[in-house]
């Protein structure tokens, strides 16, 4: 009973960490291959990350919804065999927002672990 | 290369999609672009995993809700970007060339409405209802605003209304908030210049909500949603 828990714990922890970098990690993907899908997005990260991170379709629509309303990303539909497909790239805007947020989340990162190793610093 | 779902299974895709309350057509095609692209992957994982059983299995992923929150962050997403678009035409008129037009609009509603120059405030009164009413009447004739299809079949056309809808109602209330307050024959000069530039925003929206916006939404709809042919008046 008591790993179940601490599982449920460590996933959910792990889950708000990812959704809380979800942004940044759209826009940097979109930064580094110029156009993507969403579910290519989602197959993207579970690649790069060797299955650690996994976007749920449920967190990551609503994220990609949120920078379109935003400004920072631009889709465009196209036809691919019988259906059609919404493609997002950044807008210029974006690639401004990208270079704060990848400022912002080393700062964090960096922070972060000052306080997990101390020692370290 | 990856294998295609067939035409049947994509129509089974909108059939199950509809099912699960996502009534706007535009967003039907990007979840079902979702789905199938989930699916094809999982069937090339596994080529005897049939379609039903990959589908349950993909739409598992979906929150409890279902696509419900989609939904709600693409409207709301939509309706910033309306916004925006709005903002951006009324910070045009601040900005040169525009200010010239808003400044001397401004100034000429001053002279009317201060000094009866050119024509008595009542009949400047008079003008601007019988401006929003032909608005009104061409945009019921040439426009769209009108039609339930627009409303709730697509969302992006919905969220369109919805936020210039609420628009329209300031064409009158200005108006008539500005005879009710008056007798409409003399007005003192802050207020006269108060009113005048309140009165240049309202002539501006309503040209604004004549031509302008519904040719956005047309660019809009050619450059992102071509795919869904809505034919727009």
């Amino acid at each position: 009973m008591l790993p179940k828990i601490l599982m449920h714990i460590f996933v959910g922890m792990n889950r708000s960490l990812l959704r809380g970098s979800l942004e940044t990690i759209v826009i940097k993907l979109l930064s580094d291959n110029n156009e993507m899908y969403g579910y290519e997005i989602t197959q993207k990260v579970k690649e790069i990350t060797a299955d650690q991170f996994k976007i749920t379709e449920g967190a990551l629509y609503p994220t990609l919804h949120k920078l379109e309303g935003k400004g920072v990303l631009e889709c465009n539909t196209r036809s691919i065999g019988n259906r059609f497909r919404k493609y997002y790239s950044l807008t210029e805007a974006g690639q401004t927002e990208l270079a704060i947020m990848l400022q912002d989340m080393e700062d964090y990162i960096k922070n972060m672990r000052l306080i997990i190793n101390p020692q370290l610093s | 290369m990856k294998e295609q779902l067939s035409e049947e299974e994509i129509a089974k895709l909108f059939k199950f999609v509809k099912s699960k309350y996502v009534h706007y057509i535009d967003v039907q095609y990007e979840i079902v672009d979702h789905l199938a692209s989930a699916i094809e992957e999982k069937q090339i994982d596994s080529a005897s995993l049939s379609f039903d059983r990959a589908l349950s299995e993909v739409y598992g992923k979906f929150p409890i809700t279902g696509f419900a929150v989609m939904i709600a962050e693409k409207s709301s997403a939509l309706k910033m970007f309306w916004v925006k678009k709005f903002l951006g035409f009324m910070l045009g008129y601040m900005k040169l060339p525009k200010i010239i037009i808003a400044g001397f609009l401004i100034y000429l509603l001053h002279l009317i409405l201060y000094n009866g120059s050119l024509i008595s405030p009542k009949q400047l009164y008079l003008t601007l209802v019988t401006l929003a009413i032909l608005s009104a009447g061409y945009r019921y004739k040439y426009g769209f605003e009108f039609s339930k299809e627009f409303r709730q079949n697509y969302l992006v056309t919905g969220t369109y209304l919805s936020f210039y809808g609420g628009v329209w109602f300031f064409y009158f209330y200005a108006p008539l908030n500005f005879s009710g307050s008056q007798h409409l024959d003399q007005f003192g000069y802050l207020q006269s210049w108060i009113l005048s530039v309140y009165l240049t925003s309202i002539t501006l929206l309503l040209h604004a909500y004549t031509f302008v916006f519904p040719k956005m939404l047309k660019k809009e709809l050619l450059e992102k949603y071509s795919h869904l042919n809505i034919k727009l008046a």
